[in-house]
């Protein structure tokens, strides 16, 4: 035997039922945190970095390299009475000072005098020698176990522990050595558990440090890294092997990693004729449900073949290849079925059957909505002067896009609204830029997704979420905290992209005032306030200012920006970007000390200067007359500026202002005795103000951190 | 001789396995039901804290997914086999994939795996978690830890398997179209219920009288607060579900809007949960 070794490797594994996919992905965020936090608490040092975490569908294990074998120990400390009055003149201890002994049981002489908070006070100071770690790791266990959340928990033992899934078994080990416990009736101890059908049965983990690859023998890759990497690996290869590459729009790797335990990539087939059908359609019989990852030629065009990962034995994957490739056969035959129906039904005939659905019981049917649409297409062209054949094709696709929403193939696959619409259009012959309009009006469906990328395609886009936005709004359902079940956040985010990428400079109010008036002239039973209009714009400019502030900027700049009071997306938007530049500049300092000026005196007298004007007549100083001819001067070209949104230029021309504004400060004293003249100076520094104030809020600008440089 | 089991024999063989594991064999209900869990068998039973297990054939009708018979998959009546077990026993994973092995499935050779899902039965006010059992990527099981059902927090759970008997079928018999599947010598399922598909699929969806199903469901609802007034859960709960099946047959001929769905669903929610306390306290021993 050799000499007892300082530290020893740490193991501590919940085995599963299986996991849902997103709840080992968050166990495994959660459990690295968990770990160093509880044996943080139970004065076991290690380093962050030793700590892996593994996961997968029937396992979370913690592992740690090198934990030492023995509690620190602990100073523990009480204090006592203050000094003074622990201690008499002679120094000897008073009762008050025995009391305090006697209750901590220390000697009365092993009372040591400290300071707190400035003062002397005495401590009762003890010692407490660390524990072996074999001794507490079993509460640390508990506290990793119990300290998981999931969004969703479920019982399986009447009022015993929740968890995601049930919790079959527990396994510790720290160096060789088993910790044995038991929580709500689950034992602790040494024995894991392999593949649950090609090494069925228990596996007993000679150490900590054998774990990951006892479990290998046992058919189980447990860090879902090395699992992530094999199935990369083995879609490459065998994509490279059919001269094709795989695809995954739906993201299914991340769920697929976390769905096996013994990874290996093999290849399936499905009936060439089924080419005809539109690839998002193959694409979502592959994905969604399946998992599958879908073949593409070097053209981009889909293949009649696809990749799975299986979690089964290798020397069976014919047979098993045979039952997916079956599977989906049915799942595309079942697509194809809804598809010729649809066909056969024609656009023409679901768009008149949009009347038998509703789009909202106080709002009328899709019918409705489709009229709205073409309707608000006419009042968005106005309003960004748009004409032509692109306002011939928005008109176009609005009157159609609802019409796949009476498809069987959007009821089986709501995700393909949209574009099985456009497929549809295209096929019966519509010109391809009303079916690429129609397939563009969903977009962005994800924040940060791509948006439309025809001009048509924006509009419609645009108008369909406006009309959603002004819904919510007409029957008081607007989203509050996490419900939100229109989701009219994600529309509002939405529009406010595809303005700004297509340089759509509107009056946002504007459009939903129109969009609230097309509810009142349907009779539709809504909030008749015409209020509402506001309110949803300054919705929309909430979701623009997050998204500002999700991708950097700090809020108070946005919320600067947002008092220029501008009523459209692109020049919000224009103006926050150039303050946020600006603000970095020394010019910036010149346009916020002018401002600070001005502002400042003017809340100091408290003077009602509503509607003040300033009067040339009663100016007695040199520098008021300057100050009045500056801002004269300055105000139309700063107007010229704003005006062909050249915001930066027109924080620099403003922030010309400030000699003149300190020169006045310096010479004229505004608070003359003289209420006129008084009056008379505090709105001619207002005035300046309220121009320098239609390019955002420099006080608020000020007030963001600042910049790293 | 084929090598794979017939329609009647996985029936036989389910049957046979489950009784092995002590539930009673029961048989469908007897009125139209959207699944096994509307048995009351699963549906009352589960609410108590009395040990029971059973298993039965229930034939599952879900008007809009009739396709005229002309759809391979899709059938507006199939059949469920449905296992309730309660308590859910620790190893009830193990004891189902058994029954797989039963009906002929080498688990060591195939690719069977519990996917996350979580059912709900709004009508029903009933939730849980659990899994599809994939076998082969063919989703053979729903496999559910039931937490909740007629709005009561079930102690102990149970657990609730059922199999798509179809589905199943088709697997172990490598079919590509459910009417193809052989339930017994030279019978067909298709000889036994292709006819059935086309005219239900015509009844349900352009047939049925939609005024007299509202009718219907208005008096199965007032019959149901009747029973429950006069203390009869059973008699009630049956009411329950023929509110369950007019509302689905009214959705099937389309004349449900989408807000009113709401409405109905909460209707018969409301209604199951009712039943569903007044049999629960009815189980408690009278205090004297």
């Amino acid at each position: 035997m050799t000499a007892a070794a300082s530290h020893r490797d740490f193991l501590f594994e919940i085995g599963t039922e299986e996991l849902p996919a997103a709840a080992a992905r968050s166990a495994a965020a959660q459990a690295g945190p968990l770990a160093a936090q509880a044996l943080a608490k139970h004065h076991l040092d290690m380093d962050r970095d030793s700590i892996s975490i593994w996961v997968t569908p029937r396992r979370i294990a913690v592992y740690i390299n090198k934990l030492p074998v023995m509690q620190q120990s602990q100073e523990i400390t009480d204090r006592g009475p203050i000094a003074s009055k622990a201690f008499d003149a002679d120094g000897n201890p008073t009762r008050a000072a025995e009391g305090f002994a006697r209750a901590k049981g220390v000697g009365v002489d092993e009372l040591e005098v400290r300071e707190h908070d400035g003062q002397q006070f005495v401590f009762a100071v003890s010692r407490k020698e660390g524990l072996p770690a074999t001794a507490i790791l079993h509460e640390a266990c508990r506290e990793i176990l119990l300290g998981i959340n999931f969004p969703k928990t479920m019982r399986w033992q009447g009022e015993g522990m929740r968890f995601s899934r049930p919790v079959r078994w527990l396994a510790a080990k720290f160096g060789s050595e088993t910790i044995e416990f038991e929580i709500h009736g689950i034992a602790c101890g040494g024995v894991t558990r392999g593949h649950r059908f090609l090494a069925n049965g228990p596996v007993p983990i000679e150490s900590a440090a054998e774990y990951k690859e006892s479990l290998r023998a046992a058919k189980v890759i447990v860090d879902q890294e090395e699992r992530r990497g094999a199935i990369l690996e083995g879609l490459a290869l065998e994509a490279g092997k059919r001269g094709a590459s795989f695809i995954d729009p739906a993201g299914e790797l991340e769920e697929v990693m976390y769905l096996v335990e013994f990874p290996s990539v093999q290849a399936g087939e499905f009936a060439e004729e089924h080419l005809r059908l539109p690839a998002r359609v193959l694409t979502t019989c592959m994905q969604s449900h399946q998992r599958y990852f879908p073949l593409t030629a070097e053209d981009g065009s889909m293949m009649a073949g696809f990749l799975y990962v299986m979690n089964g034995d290798p020397a069976s994957a014919p047979e098993i290849t045979s039952g997916n490739e079956r599977v989906l056969e049915g799942r595309i035959e079942d697509a194809e079925f809804s598809f010729d129906k649809d066909l056969a039904t024609g656009v023409e005939a679901m768009r008149a059957g949009l009347g038998n659905v509703v789009f909202h019981r106080r709002l009328g049917s899709l019918e409705e909505k489709a009229v709205r649409l073409e309707a608000l297409v006419k009042v968005f062209a106005d309003l960004v002067d748009l004409c032509g054949p692109d306002l011939k094709t928005a008109m176009a696709a609005a009157s159609l896009a609802k019409a796949d929403q009476v498809s069987i193939m959007v009821q089986e696959f709501a995700d393909l609204e949209g574009y099985i619409g456009s497929v549809y259009a295209r096929l019966e012959g519509y010109p391809s830029d009303v079916s690429d309009a129609i397939s563009e009006q969903y977009l962005p469906d994800s924040a940060g997704g791509n948006i439309p990328v025809t001009v048509p395609g924006a509009v419609l886009s645009i108008v369909d979420k406006a009309d959603n936005i002004m819904a919510a709004f007409a029957v008081d359902e607007v989203p509050t905290g996490s419900r939100d079940p229109y989701g009219i956040r994600r529309a509002a985010a939405g529009i406010s992209v595809i303005a700004t990428r297509f340089g759509f400079d509107f009056d946002l109010e504007a459009l939903f005032t129109e969009a609230h008036r097309l509810f009142l002239d349907q009779k539709a039973d809504v909030n008749r306030d015409a209020a509402i209009a506001a309110a949803a714009r300054d919705f929309v400019f909430d979701r623009i200012q997050n998204r500002l502030s999700d991708d950097g900027m700090p809020v108070e700049v946005a919320e600067a920006a947002r008092a220029a009071g501008l009523g459209s997306m692109l020049r919000l938007e224009m103006l926050a970007s150039a303050l946020d530049a600006f603000r970095s500049q020394p010019a910036f300092d010149d346009l916020h000390t002018a401002y600070f000026r001005c502002t400042k005196i003017a809340a100091k007298a408290g003077a009602d200067l509503q509607g003040a004007t300033v009067d040339e007549s009663l100016f007695e100083e040199e520098t008021e007359r300057g100050l009045f001819r500056t801002v004269a001067e300055i105000e139309p070209e700063v107007n010229r500026l704003t005006d062909s949104r050249d915001y930066a230029a027109a924080l620099a021309a403003a922030a010309g202002i400030r000699p003149v504004v300190d020169r006045f400060f310096d010479d004229v004293m505004v608070m003359a005795e003289d209420e006129k003249v008084r009056n008379n100076r505090l709105a001619l520094v207002l005035r300046a103000a309220a121009m320098l104030r239609r390019l955002g809020d420099p006080m608020r600008v000020a007030a963001a951190p600042k910049k790293e440089t | 001789m084929a090598d794979f089991p017939t329609f009647q024999n996985i029936v036989l063989t389910l049957q046979q396995y489950w009784a092995s594991q002590g539930c009673l064999i029961m048989q469908p209900y007897h009125t139209e039901v959207g699944a096994g869990t509307f048995n009351p068998a699963t549906f009352l039973r589960c609410l108590d804290d009395r040990p029971w297990r059973a298993a039965y054939v229930e034939p599952s009708i879900r008007p809009t997914d009739g396709r005229y018979g002309e759809n391979p998959y899709r059938l507006s009546h199939y059949y469920q086999f449905q296992v309730i077990l309660k308590p859910a026993p620790e190893d009830v994973q193990d004891i189902y994939l058994n029954s797989l092995v039963e009906l002929g499935v080498d688990l060591a050779a195939h690719d069977v795996r519990f996917v996350e899902d979580d059912w709900e039965g709004p009508t029903l006010g009933a939730w849980g978690l659990g899994w599809e059992v994939w076998i082969d990527g063919m989703e053979a099981t729903q496999f559910t830890y039931f937490q909740q059902v007629g709005g009561i927090d079930l102690n102990p759970v149970s657990v609730e398997l059922t199999y798509g008997l179809e589905r199943i079928a088709m697997y172990l018999q490598k079919k590509d179209s459910v009417f193809d599947l052989v339930w017994s010598g030279g019978v067909t399922y298709g000889d036994v219920y292709q006819k059935n598909e086309a005219q239900w699929s015509r009844y349900n969806f352009d047939v049925a009288d939609t005024g007299l199903l509202f009718s219907h469901f208005a008096d199965y609802e007032q019959e149901c607060e009747r029973c429950l007034a006069a203390g009869l859960p059973l008699p009630a709960y049956d009411y329950v579900l023929k509110c369950s099946h007019a509302f689905n047959l009214l959705d099937s001929r389309g004349v449900i809007s989408v807000t009113d769905r709401t409405g109905y669903i909460a209707r018969v929610r409301n209604l199951a949960r009712r039943c569903a306390e007044m049999y629960l306290k009815q189980q408690q021993p009278v205090e004297e």
